[in-house]
C-alpha cells in the first residue's frame, strides 16, 4: 500500500492509498475558471513537462520567459503561430493553459498574470482566483496514472451529478458503479468479457474518482506481463481516496 | 444627560471614529501595497529583485553566482561539488561564487572550497527562498538578480554554469562596439 497525499490545484487534501501493484504514479491535476471576459483552463504537470512543447507539440516553437519569484512564466507560440501556450513553471510542478491560436497581445497577458496566482509545493501546485477577480472555479480534479491505469478524483459536493440516481454496489465505504469503455468497435469487440471493458466510478462521502485500465501500455513503456483480472480486482479493492478542503 | 456627560459621551464616539477610520486607512494602505506598488508582479514583466552589499560582484568583477543551498538535501552536496570545482577552474576576477546557507550548521555541512566564499545569512537565506533548493542565481555589478534556475538532480549543472560564467572571459556583445563592426 503506498499513501500519497497531494494537493489539489484548489488547496484541498487529497488523500490516496494505492496497492503497491498498480506501479509508479504520476500525478496531474486540473482545474478552469469563468468569469467575467475569463475562461481559462488549467492542465497541471510534474516538473519538466514542458519539453514536450518544444520536443512534440509545438517543434520549434518561439519562447519568451519571465521570471517571478519562485516560478517562472513562459510562453510559446508554434513558428506558424497557429497555437501558443502560457506555461507556470515552478520547482516541482506546471501549470499549463493553451490559446488555440497566435500568443495573445502584452495587455491580455497582463490581465491573465495579474488574475491567477501560482503557488507550488512538493504535494501539487495551486491555481487559485486572485481577490476581487470575480471568478468561478470548476471543474478541480486530480489525476493520477501510470502505464497500466489513470485514476480521476474530483470534490464529492461538485460532481453530485456525476453519479447515478440508481444505487451502486457497496465497497468499503464507496459505492461503485461500472460503465462500458466509449472505444471503437472492433476495440469493443477484442476486450468484451475482460475487465478492461469497463471504467468503474467510485463514490463515497468525500470524493468521487472514475478508475479505468489500459489493456496495452503506451507505446514505448514495457510493463512486464499482461495483468488480468485478479490486478484489476487488487487494485480497486486496496484504493482508498478522501478529499478534505 | 449632564453637559459633561454629553461632552465626554461625543469625545469618545469621535475616538472610536478616528480609531477606525485610521484602522480603515491603514487596510486599503496594505491592499495598495500589495497591487499597486507592487505592479510587476501583475505583469507579464520580469520581477525586479536585488541582493544587499555583501553578495554583490567586488570591484572589478562582473557577476555573482549565488548557489542557495541547504544542509539536507542530496542534490545540493552534489551542487556543491560541482561548483567548487567548476570555480576553481575558473580564472580569477571575472566571476564571484558565493554559497548561500541559512544556519552555520548547515554551512558546515559542506567542505571548505578556496574559489567559493560561504556565507550565512538567515534574513537573506529567506528572502532569497523560493521554496526550493538548490537554487542558482546570477547577480549583475548592480545587485539585481539576471537570472535564477532551479537545479535538479538531472540538471547538467556545468553547462549551466558554463552558461552563467564562461570560464573564458568574453568581452560583452552589447558594450564593445569593435566586434560589431567585423
Amino acid at each position: 500500500m503506498v499513501d500519497v497525499v497531494r494537493t489539489a490545484p484548489d488547496g484541498a487534501k487529497v488523500s490516496v492509498t494505492i496497492p503497491a501493484t498498480a506501479g509508479d504514479v504520476r500525478w496531474h491535476a486540473g482545474i478552469r475558471f469563468v468569469g467575467p471576459g475569463f475562461a481559462r483552463d488549467f492542465t497541471i504537470a510534474p516538473v519538466g513537462a514542458q519539453k514536450a512543447i518544444t520536443q512534440r507539440i509545438l517543434p520549434g516553437a518561439r519562447s519568451q520567459v519571465v521570471r517571478h519569484t519562485g516560478y517562472d512564466i513562459v510562453l510559446y507560440e508554434a513558428p506558424d503561430r497557429s497555437d501558443s501556450v502560457l506555461v507556470f513553471a515552478g520547482p516541482y510542478h506546471e501549470a499549463h493553459t493553451w490559446f488555440g491560436g497566435p500568443a495573445p497581445r502584452t495587455s491580455v497577458l497582463n490581465q491573465l498574470v495579474s488574475t491567477v496566482d501560482f503557488a507550488d509545493s512538493p504535494t501539487g501546485a495551486r491555481v487559485t482566483a486572485r481577490p476581487g477577480t470575480d471568478l468561478q472555479q470548476h471543474g478541480v480534479m486530480v489525476v493520477g496514472s501510470d502505464a497500466r491505469m489513470t485514476v480521476m478524483i474530483m470534490d464529492a459536493r461538485q460532481e453530485r451529478d456525476r453519479i447515478p440516481t440508481f444505487r451502486g454496489m457497496t465497497q468499503g465505504d464507496a459505492e461503485v458503479w461500472r460503465y462500458r469503455m466509449d472505444v471503437r468497435e472492433e476495440e469493443a469487440a477484442r476486450l468484451a468479457g475482460t475487465p478492461y471493458e469497463w471504467r468503474y466510478l467510485f463514490a463515497n462521502k468525500t470524493a468521487v474518482f472514475d478508475v479505468s485500465f489500459r489493456a496495452k501500455p503506451p507505446r514505448g513503456v514495457a510493463t512486464g506481463a499482461a495483468l488480468g483480472q485478479e490486478h484489476v480486482e487488487k487494485v480497486l479493492g486496496g484504493l482508498r481516496v478522501s478529499w478534505a478542503g | 444627560m449632564s453637559l459633561p456627560t454629553a461632552i465626554s459621551t461625543l469625545s469618545l464616539l469621535v475616538s472610536v471614529f478616528a480609531v477606525l477610520a485610521v484602522g480603515a486607512v491603514y487596510a486599503r494602505l496594505r491592499a495598495l501595497e500589495q497591487t499597486a506598488l507592487k505592479a510587476r508582479r501583475a505583469l507579464f514583466a520580469d520581477e525586479v529583485r536585488g541582493v544587499p552589499e555583501r553578495l554583490r560582484p567586488r570591484e572589478g568583477e562582473r557577476h555573482t553566482l549565488l548557489l542557495q543551498l541547504n544542509s539536507d538535501c542530496s542534490t545540493c552536496h552534489d551542487a556543491w561539488r560541482t561548483v567548487t570545482a567548476y570555480a576553481a577552474a575558473a580564472p580569477p576576477g571575472d566571476t564571484r561564487f558565493v554559497g548561500l546557507f541559512a544556519t552555520a550548521a548547515a554551512a558546515d555541512a559542506f567542505p571548505e572550497s578556496p574559489a567559493v566564499e560561504r556565507v550565512v545569512d538567515p534574513d537573506q537565506w529567506a528572502a532569497m527562498s523560493e521554496g526550493y533548493t538548490p537554487c542558482v542565481f546570477r547577480v549583475d555589478a548592480t545587485g539585481q538578480v539576471t537570472d535564477r534556475r532551479f537545479v535538479y538532480r538531472d540538471t547538467n549543472l556545468a553547462a549551466l554554469l558554463a552558461q552563467f560564467a564562461p570560464v573564458v572571459s568574453m568581452p560583452d556583445p552589447e558594450t564593445s562596439g569593435s566586434s560589431r563592426a567585423l
